[in-house]
């Protein structure tokens, strides 16, 4: 199990035959470039540039749980910060959108350094425990600091997204095309990450903690680094977020959001490729088909959780990529490749057991 | 000195609620690894089904008891259904799985009794004056009920069978099956106590608080701050621990900042987590392997 989710460099022929994996992949960036033309009311582009924007908070999240192992449940005080950040330079400083994206890509990364040098030394129901204080520490401090963040009055209007190279994102479709890019980028920056050096000092530290440390790798550093950059993507995505929905209040970064994002990201499959849109799709979508009857889709999302933690601990993208797996292996007809058939999809992270944040 | 001893008095009856859920914490999580973090789910459940039955029967004490036992019944569903089938998965997974659980319980709460704060009445209605606080009668039995709590807890663990086995399969899971004891019965055993100590918290918690379906919520954290503070597996310092938070809570709420209410537990939490992961009375730790 653990050897089949080595980091193996892609073989020639299966760089000119995409795999199932990547077939899947451009199948869904094809879907969702045409989104537009398929969804024909507004209402149906909100929700999907809603979907769009917290998959970036879920890239953020996969980095953090996924490839680091450490279950955060600070990511939503994160990216309300992030939030935050473009909100106020915006509304109160009148700065230019693109200009608050970097402000905000700092201030989550300077929470993520402020978490990980505090939990520096703590392990599996520690860290989570941890990152709860700590998340709930920034919700406070967002509630609370009034003169800065609007307190519970909350914060706005925010202007929508300045222009720019002459382009602006005034109606709904080019907003999306923006968001759809910047998803493309963090989806992107997912999988550079995955096979950067970084990734695979995560990928040894979470195999085996003691042999990692043994050939040299710092696991403290390490893992510093993934929360940093973790955060960092989390804060840019609440930058996304403030001039898209245009007012703010404290409960972006509340505590139940970061559960919620959590969960979701689980039920879609932790350390997967899909993983975080279809995490994004859970958390969003199901809660809007759920609207005026909230408490079902609490009912709906524990339910649908305590099932999948049960009987698919992949999740949905790492199960279906297992079932997959199992269909070639059984199947005769040798796969075109010698190294197994998905060895480069996404889902093959699935099998790391990306949820072992704990006692290695 | 009036505002004193009446934060004091408040602290102490914030900090035994506190204690009866991180004492049940305490059996799960630094006995059992388990992160129960729906403890404070369960204390609404228990503080709802205290109004209902107080509604029903006229009688407190009935609901009180009611309310023990229909969250008993509840620890092992939750045991049996959710905490046992993952024992082998890896810890992060079980924490999922608890916040799992506090959503359906929060959502079955809204469902069944809607999002309107309900009023439990209390036993005993009046106050009385000691040293320049007023205290309620209801708090004093939140006092006086967790003090016997806590001494029976302590007989029932140094003294019985039972007892003195989840102590054994708390120092090691391995010797206690090979010394011929069962593990899983334990944990299910345990599971139950914890569960209706929470149910017994919010029970105590329903006349002076109003019961809706989030008023775990901060319960919860406040359990692990608890037994973080306390150090993992002791009984006696969740009890310390929890009536310490109470008091920095009242204090701090006091005479700092209402707004921070909930902040003091957290900066308590990442104060001892970066300083000291083993807790206060923590003789070993396990926040670092």
């Amino acid at each position: 199990m653990a050897l089949a989710s080595e980091v193996t460099k892609p073989s020639r022929g299966s760089r000119r035959t995409p795999t199932a994996g990547q077939l899947v992949l451009g199948a869904v960036a094809v879907l969702l470039m045409l989104m537009p033309v398929i969804l024909l009311s507004d209402y149906y582009m909100q929700i999907a540039t809603l979907v769009l924007i917290y998959t970036g908070l879920m890239v953020a999240l996969n980095v953090c749980i996924g490839y680091a192992g450490l279950v955060s449940v600070a990511h939503g005080g994160i990216f309300g910060v992030g939030s935050y950040a473009t909100g106020i330079l915006m509304a109160n400083h009148g700065w230019n959108f693109w200009y608050t994206l970097p402000a905000a890509a700092l201030a989550g990364a300077l929470l993520g350094l402020i978490m990980g040098i505090l939990t520096l030394r703590l392990q599996g129901h520690y860290f989570v425990i941890a990152s709860l204080g700590f998340g709930l520490l920034v919700y406070l401090v967002v509630l609370n600091w009034s003169s800065v963040t609007g307190g519970a009055q909350g914060l706005g209007p925010i202007a929508p997204y300045d222009s720019l190279f002459g382009i602006t994102f005034e109606d709904s479709d080019s907003q999306y095309y923006l968001i759809l890019a910047f998803a493309f980028v963090f989806t992107g920056l997912m999988f550079a990450i995955r096979r950067s050096k970084l990734g695979s000092r995560l990928e040894a530290i979470r195999q085996n903690q003691r042999l990692a440390s043994a050939v040299g790798i710092d696991p403290s550093r390490t893992r510093l680094v993934a929360l940093v950059v973790s955060a960092a993507i989390a804060g840019v995505a609440g930058s996304l977020y403030s001039p898209y929905v245009g007012f703010l209040d404290p409960s972006v970064s509340n505590l139940d959001v970061s559960f919620k994002i959590a969960l979701a990201l689980v039920i879609a499959g932790v350390g997967t490729g899909l993983g975080p849109l279809v995490g994004a799709a859970v958390y969003i979508v199901l809660p809007e088909m759920l609207r005026g009857v909230e408490q079902y889709s609490l009912i709906a999302l524990g339910v649908v959780l305590l099932v999948v933690v049960r009987f698919a601990p992949h999740g949905l993208v790492g199960t279906a990529s297992d079932l997959y797996d199992r269909l070639i292996a059984a199947g005769h007809r040798p796969p075109p490749d010698p190294s197994p058939p998905d060895q480069e999809s996404p889902g093959d992270l699935s099998r790391t057991g990306a949820l072992s944040g704990g006692k290695r | 000195m009036g505002q004193i001893t009446q934060t004091f008095a408040n602290g102490i009856m914030l900090g035994s609620i506190y204690s009866i859920v991180a004492v049940g914490l305490a059996l799960v999580f630094g006995v059992m690894d388990i992160p129960q973090f729906a403890f404070g789910a369960h204390a609404m459940i228990g503080a709802y089904i205290t109004w209902l039955i107080a509604d029903a029967s006229g009688s407190y004490w009935i609901a009180v008891v009611v309310a023990v036992i229909a969250l008993g019944f509840l620890g092992v569903l939750t045991q049996v259904a959710i905490f046992d089938p993952l024992r082998k998965a890896p810890p992060a997974t079980m924490f999922i799985a608890a916040f799992g659980l506090v959503m359906v319980l929060q959502g079955f709460a809204s469902v069944i009794w809607g999002a309107d704060a309900r009023r439990v009445t209390s036993a005993a209605s009046g106050s009385f004056t000691f040293f320049g606080a007023s205290i309620t009668y209801q708090r004093l039995i939140i006092v006086i009920v967790s003090a016997a709590l806590f001494i029976a807890m302590f007989v029932f663990l140094k003294r019985t069978r039972t007892g003195i086995s989840i102590r054994a399969a708390a120092e090691s899971a391995v010797g206690a099956t090979v010394v011929g004891l069962r593990p899983r019965a334990i944990s299910l055993l345990a599971m139950s106590i914890g569960s209706a100590l929470a149910g017994l918290a919010g029970a105590l918690l329903a006349p002076v608080s109003q019961v809706t379906p989030t008023m775990g919520d901060s319960l919860s954290i406040k359990a692990f701050v608890v037994i973080i503070l306390a150090g993992m597996g002791s009984i006696g310092g969740a009890i310390v621990g929890g009536l310490v938070l109470g008091l920095v809570e009242a204090f701090g709420s006091g005479y700092i900042s209402l707004d921070w209410r909930d902040g003091f537990a957290v900066f308590v939490l990442i104060a001892i987590l970066a300083l000291r992961p083993e807790g206060l009375f923590g003789k070993e730790t396990k926040a670092w392997r």
